[in-house]
C-alpha cells in the first residue's frame, strides 16, 4: 500500500533523526584521537613552561611538531580506513595547521599579548571556542567539552597565580584528554 | 517507485541505512556504534544486518581488533542507491499536487 504524504514526512523525520545521531558519533569518533594527542601535549608543555619558565618557547616548540606530525600521521590513517586516499588528509590537516599559525601570527602581530599568562590563556580560548562552534554544527558533547576549556581557563586566568600555566596543563590539558577519552566512547 | 521497498522500508533498517548513508563512503561503523545510534537490541540489529546483507545492500565484515572479535558494517553502492531512490520516493510523495 503506498505511503501517505503524513507517513512520508514521518518517515523522513526518522531518517533525518537516525543521520544526525550517525554523523556525530562519527564526528566523535574522528576527532578524539586529535583530543587526546593534543591534551597530552597540552599537559606537557604547560607543566614545563610552569616548571621551567626559561625553556617555555622551546619546548613548546618541539611539542607543536610532534603535534602537528602526529596529527597528520592520524588524519593520513584515518584516511587510508575510509578509502580514501591518506596523503591527501594528512595533507590538508597539515594545511589547516599551516593556516592557523598563521592566523596567531597575525593576531600576536596585531595584538601582541602582554604578560606569559595571556599567551597562555589565548590559545585554551581560541580551541575551547572552535570546539563549541563546531558541537552547534555536530554534537552536544563537542560543546561542552569547548565550554569546559574556556571556562576553567577564564576563572585561571582571574584566580590562579602564580600558577596559572600548570592550571592550564591540569584543566585545559586535562579537559581535552578526558573529552577525547569521553568521545571515543560515544 | 509505486511501491517502497520492502527491504529498506522496515523502520530498525531504514535508520540502519540512514546511519551508515551519512558515513563518507567505504567508511565501516561497528556493530556496537550502530547498536547505540538505532536503538535496537543485538539479536534483532543482527537479523536486519543480515537481511539487508543478502539483499546485498550493506558489506559486513568480521575481524579481531585488540584480540576482541569486531564486527564493523558498510553500505555497498547498491544500497546507497537504493536508499536515495527511496528518499526520493518519500519526497515525490509529499510533493506530489494534492498532498
Amino acid at each position: 500500500m503506498p505511503l501517505s504524504p503524513d507517513q512520508a514526512a514521518d518517515t523522513l523525520r526518522d531518517i533525518a533523526r537516525a543521520e544526525r545521531r550517525s554523523f556525530s558519533a562519527y564526528g566523535y569518533q574522528s576527532a578524539a584521537p586529535y583530543l587526546i594527542l593534543w591534551g597530552i601535549i597540552w599537559i606537557i608543555g604547560y607543566s614545563a613552561a610552569d616548571i621551567r619558565p626559561v625553556y617555555a618557547g622551546d619546548t613548546w616548540l618541539a611539542l607543536l611538531v610532534i603535534g602537528f606530525i602526529a596529527s597528520g600521521v592520524i588524519g593520513h590513517r584515518a584516511g587510508r580506513r575510509a578509502g580514501n586516499k591518506g596523503a591527501a588528509v594528512g595533507l590538508r590537516i597539515t594545511a589547516t595547521w599551516i593556516v592557523m599559525l598563521a592566523f596567531f601570527a597575525a593576531i600576536f602581530t596585531i595584538m601582541a599579548p602582554v604578560t606569559g599568562d595571556q599567551i597562555g590563556a589565548f590559545f585554551p580560548l581560541f580551541f575551547g571556542t572552535v570546539y563549541v562552534v563546531m558541537g552547534i554544527w555536530m554534537g552536544l558533547r563537542f560543546v561542552l567539552v569547548g565550554a569546559a576549556i574556556v571556562a576553567l581557563t577564564m576563572f585561571g586566568f582571574f584566580f590562579i597565580h602564580p600558577h596559572f600555566s600548570l592550571w592550564l596543563a591540569a584543566v585545559g590539558g586535562g579537559a581535552l584528554l578526558l573529552g577525547g577519552l569521553w568521545l571515543r566512547k560515544a | 517507485m509505486d511501491q517502497p521497498d520492502p527491504i529498506i522500508h522496515q523502520p530498525v533498517r531504514l535508520k540502519i541505512m540512514a546511519a551508515l548513508k551519512v558515513l563518507p563512503s567505504k567508511e565501516m561503523i561497528e556493530f556496537v556504534r550502530l547498536k547505540a545510534i538505532v536503538g535496537a537490541t543485538e539479536g534483532n540489529l543482527g537479523a536486519h544486518i543480515t537481511h539487508l546483507e543478502q539483499a546485498g545492500y550493506v558489506t559486513v565484515e568480521k575481524d579481531f581488533a585488540a584480540k576482541k572479535p569486531r564486527t564493523r558494517v558498510m553500505l555497498s553502492k547498491q544500497g546507497r542507491r537504493a536508499f536515495e531512490e527511496y528518499v526520493a520516493y518519500l519526497r515525490e510523495i509529499i510533493d506530489a499536487p494534492g498532498a
